[in-house]
C-alpha cells in the first residue's frame, strides 16, 4: 500500500512569527489544522521559548527547529519537545559541536531530522557528506528545500527522484512560492515518492498552500486523501483569525471561485455543473452563485428570475438582458437581486 | 527561445464574475499591454452588444502593434459583429470535449467540425486572419483535438488554442500532453490555463518546456473562478528559470498592473 502523505505545517510558525496571537488562538488554529489531515507542526525554537504557557498547546505533534547546539537541544527537551529539526551546513560547520548535539538528542531517544539541503545549489560534496553522516548518527530524515523558489516542477520531480535513490534518508520537501510555482513543485515532490510535504494554510509565509496541495494531490494525482467537508471555510477562518486577506479568486478558498456570470458559463453550469467547475463547490464547503451583469446571457436571467420567484413571459428575456447589461455597465458592478425587479418592470413596460 | 504572450485580460479576465471594465479602462489597459510588449491582445466579444462594440472600436482606433483579437463563437452572427467593428484578427472557439459537445451543445463532433469550418471560411472571406480555439481540450479526446486543428489549418487558421477550461491539468500531465501534441498538431498550439488548483503558472512553464511557443495570460491572473495564468508570474518564471524571451518589457509591468488593479478595485468598491 502506498504510504500516506504527512503534511508539515508552517502556518503556526508564521502566526507566531508575524502575528501577536494569544495561546488560545494558537491552540484553536492548531486543532483546526490537525483535524484536516495527518500533520506535524514546525515551530522555531526562538519563537517557541517565548510563548507563555506553551505546553498548553500540546507539544507531541510539534517539531522544534533549531541550530545544531547541545544547549538549545537540551532547552527544547526541557520544554517538553521530542521532535527536532536541526539546521546545519555539513560542509561548513564544526562537526565536534554537531557531534555533541546529536549525542544529546540520541541519548534521549528523540526524533531528529536534518535540515537542510537546498535543491537549487547542492553539490556532490554535500551529498557525500550527508551520506557519510548517516553512518555516524541515528538520523533517518533530511529536509530538501528550494530557497527563493528558484526551481520548477519537472526539475523538482526528476532531482528528488534521483536524490531519493542516492541518499540514505527519508526525504521531506519544503517548497517556496516566490515565483508562483510552489504547488506544482510540491506535486513534483509527491510524484517522486516523497510523503512529507511542508505547507501552510493559504500559502502564508511563502509555502505551498495546504489546501491546493491537498486538493491537487487528491483530484489530479489521485492520491488517497480525505478532503475535510468544510476545507475552504476552515482555511478562511484560520486566515481571518490571523488577519490575512483572502482574495476572492484564491484557488479552493476564494468567495468568488464558484460565482458565474458569463452567459456561456451560466448556461453550462445550469445544464451540468462539471462543464465549468473542476469540482463541486460542496466538496470544500462552498456554494455556487449566479451573478448577473455585463457578461450575462439569457439563461442566467431566466435562472435568476426563477430563484427570485419572478415569472415573466420568455419573450421579454432579451429585453431584460439588455437592461441588465446597460445598467451594470453604468454602475460598474453587477445587478443585485434587489435591483433586478425594477429592471424587469422597465423592460416589460 | 522566444515565447509569444497572448493576453486575454480584456476578454477572459473581464469574465471574472462581477468585474466590468469601462470603455476608457479597456482602452487604457490595451495601450498599456501594447507598450509592455505582449504579442497579442484578446480584446473582447463584439457579439455582447453595442456597449462592448463601442469599447472595442476605441481599442482598434489606437492602431496597436500587437495583434488585437475578437473572441467569437462559431457563428456567423458573432463573426459579423467582429467584422463590423473592424477586427482583422478573429478567434473562433468551439468546445472539443465530448462532455461539452453532448451536454452543453447537445450536438455531435461532426456538427462542431462543420460549424467551425463554416465560420472560419466566413471570416476568411472578409480577408480576416483567423485562429481556432479548442474549449475544454484538456478533457477532450486528443484525436479529436488534432482533427479540429487539421480542419482549421485547411481553412487557413494560423494557430489553435488548447484550453484547460476548468484548470484540471498538472505540470507533468501538461508536459506529457504537449510533447505528444506539438509534433502531431497541424497548427502551432497556444496554451490557455486556469488556476483552479493553483497550478496555472507551473503548467505554463511545463508547456513551454515541452516546446509550446504561445501562452495565454491575464494581468494579475484575473479571470473566471480562480483566474488564469498570470502574465507577471509566467514572465518571471520563464525568464528567471529558463532564460526564455517573452518580449515583455519588465519596466512597463508596474504601470500595467496598476491600471488593471485600479480598474478591478473600483469595481469591487462599487459592489460594496
Amino acid at each position: 500500500m502506498e504510504p500516506a502523505l504527512l503534511f508539515i505545517d508552517q502556518t503556526l510558525n508564521y502566526a507566531l512569527k508575524s502575528k501577536r496571537m494569544n495561546i488560545a488562538d494558537l491552540i484553536d488554529i492548531k486543532q483546526k489544522i490537525a483535524a484536516m489531515a495527518p500533520v506535524i507542526f514546525d515551530i522555531s525554537m526562538s519563537l517557541l521559548r517565548n510563548v507563555p504557557h506553551i505546553s498548553e498547546i500540546g507539544l507531541e505533534d510539534i517539531r522544534v527547529s533549531l541550530p545544531a547546539s547541545a544547549a538549545q537541544i537540551k532547552a527544547a527537551y526541557d520544554l517538553g519537545c521530542r521532535k527536532f529539526e536541526i539546521f546545519f551546513d555539513p560542509a561548513g560547520q564544526d562537526m565536534s559541536i554537531f557531534h555533541r548535539a546529536l549525542n544529546e538528542a540520541g541519548r534521549k531517544g528523540m526524533d531528529v531530522t536534518w535540515a537542510n539541503l537546498n535543491l537549487a545549489e547542492y553539490s556532490l560534496k554535500t551529498i557525500t557528506l550527508f551520506q557519510g553522516l548517516n553512518r555516524n548518527y541515528p538520523v533517518k530524515r533530511l529536509v530538501v528545500n528550494d530557497i527563493g523558489g528558484r526551481l520548477e516542477s519537472l526539475f523538482t520531480y526528476r532531482t528528488l527522484a534521483w536524490l531519493k535513490d542516492v541518499l540514505p534518508y527519508e526525504l521531506e520537501y519544503h517548497g517556496d512560492n516566490t515565483r508562483g510555482l510552489a504547488t506544482g513543485n510540491a506535486l513534483g515532490a509527491i510524484k517522486s515518492g516523497i510523503c512529507r510535504i511542508a505547507v501552510s494554510i493559504g500559502g502564508v509565509g511563502g509555502y505551498p498552500a495546504f489546501e491546493e496541495v491537498m486538493m491537487s494531490s487528491k483530484y489530479l494525482l489521485h492520491k488517497p486523501l480525505s478532503i475535510p467537508e468544510k476545507l475552504a471555510l476552515d482555511c478562511k477562518e484560520i486566515l481571518n483569525r490571523m488577519g490575512e486577506h483572502v482574495p476572492a479568486n484564491k484557488p479552493i478558498l476564494g468567495s468568488r471561485i464558484f460565482a458565474h456570470e458569463s452567459g456561456i458559463h451560466v448556461d453550462g453550469v445550469i445544464k451540468k455543473s462539471e462543464l465549468y467547475e473542476p469540482f463541486a463547490p460542496e466538496t470544500v464547503g462552498l456554494t455556487r452563485t449566479i451573478i448577473i451583469g455585463k457578461h450575462s446571457g439569457k439563461a442566467a436571467i431566466q435562472q435568476k428570475l426563477r430563484e427570485l420567484n419572478m415569472d415573466i413571459n420568455s419573450s421579454y428575456i432579451p429585453l431584460v438582458l439588455e437592461k441588465v447589461r446597460q445598467f451594470s455597465i453604468r454602475q460598474k458592478c453587477p445587478v443585485s437581486d434587489a435591483q433586478l425587479p425594477e429592471l424587469v418592470r422597465e423592460a416589460i413596460l | 527561445m522566444k515565447i509569444a504572450m497572448v493576453d486575454t485580460t480584456l476578454r477572459d479576465g473581464e469574465q471574472s464574475a462581477g468585474l466590468i471594465f469601462s470603455a476608457a479602462e479597456k482602452a487604457a489597459i490595451a495601450k498599456a499591454l501594447d507598450e509592455a510588449g505582449v504579442f497579442a491582445i484578446e480584446a473582447g466579444i463584439p457579439a455582447m452588444g453595442k456597449d462592448e462594440q463601442f469599447a472595442l472600436r476605441e481599442i482598434l482606433a489606437h492602431n496597436l502593434k500587437a495583434q488585437v483579437i475578437a473572441w467569437n463563437r462559431a457563428s456567423r452572427e458573432d463573426i459579423q459583429a467582429s467584422i463590423d467593428c473592424g477586427f482583422v484578427f478573429i478567434h473562433i472557439s468551439v468546445p472539443v470535449s465530448d462532455l461539452h459537445i453532448n451536454y452543453k451543445l447537445k450536438k455531435s463532433r461532426e456538427w462542431v467540425l462543420r460549424e467551425l469550418k463554416d465560420s472560419l471560411a466566413y471570416a476568411r472571406s472578409f480577408g480576416c486572419r483567423v485562429f481556432a480555439g479548442a474549449e475544454d481540450a484538456s478533457r477532450a479526446d486528443e484525436g479529436f483535438f488534432l482533427r479540429v486543428a487539421e480542419t482549421a489549418a485547411a481553412i487557413g487558421a494560423e494557430r489553435i488554442r488548447y484550453a484547460d477550461t476548468v484548470g484540471c491539468l498538472e505540470p507533468f500531465k501538461t508536459h506529457e500532453i504537449m510533447q505528444r501534441l506539438k509534433s502531431r498538431c497541424a497548427l502551432p498550439i497556444e496554451v490557455h490555463l486556469h488556476n483552479d488548483f493553483g497550478l496555472a503558472t507551473a503548467n505554463a512553464v511545463a508547456a513551454v518546456q515541452a516546446g509550446i511557443g504561445l501562452v495565454s495570460v491575464t494581468v494579475g491572473g484575473i479571470g473566471e473562478r480562480a483566474g488564469n495564468a498570470s502574465l507577471e508570474q509566467v514572465m518571471a518564471a520563464l525568464t528567471n528559470l529558463h532564460g526564455v524571451r517573452t518580449g515583455i518589457k519588465r519596466a512597463k509591468i508596474p504601470e500595467l498592473a496598476g491600471i488593471v488593479s485600479r480598474a478591478c478595485g473600483q469595481c469591487e468598491r462599487q459592489a460594496q
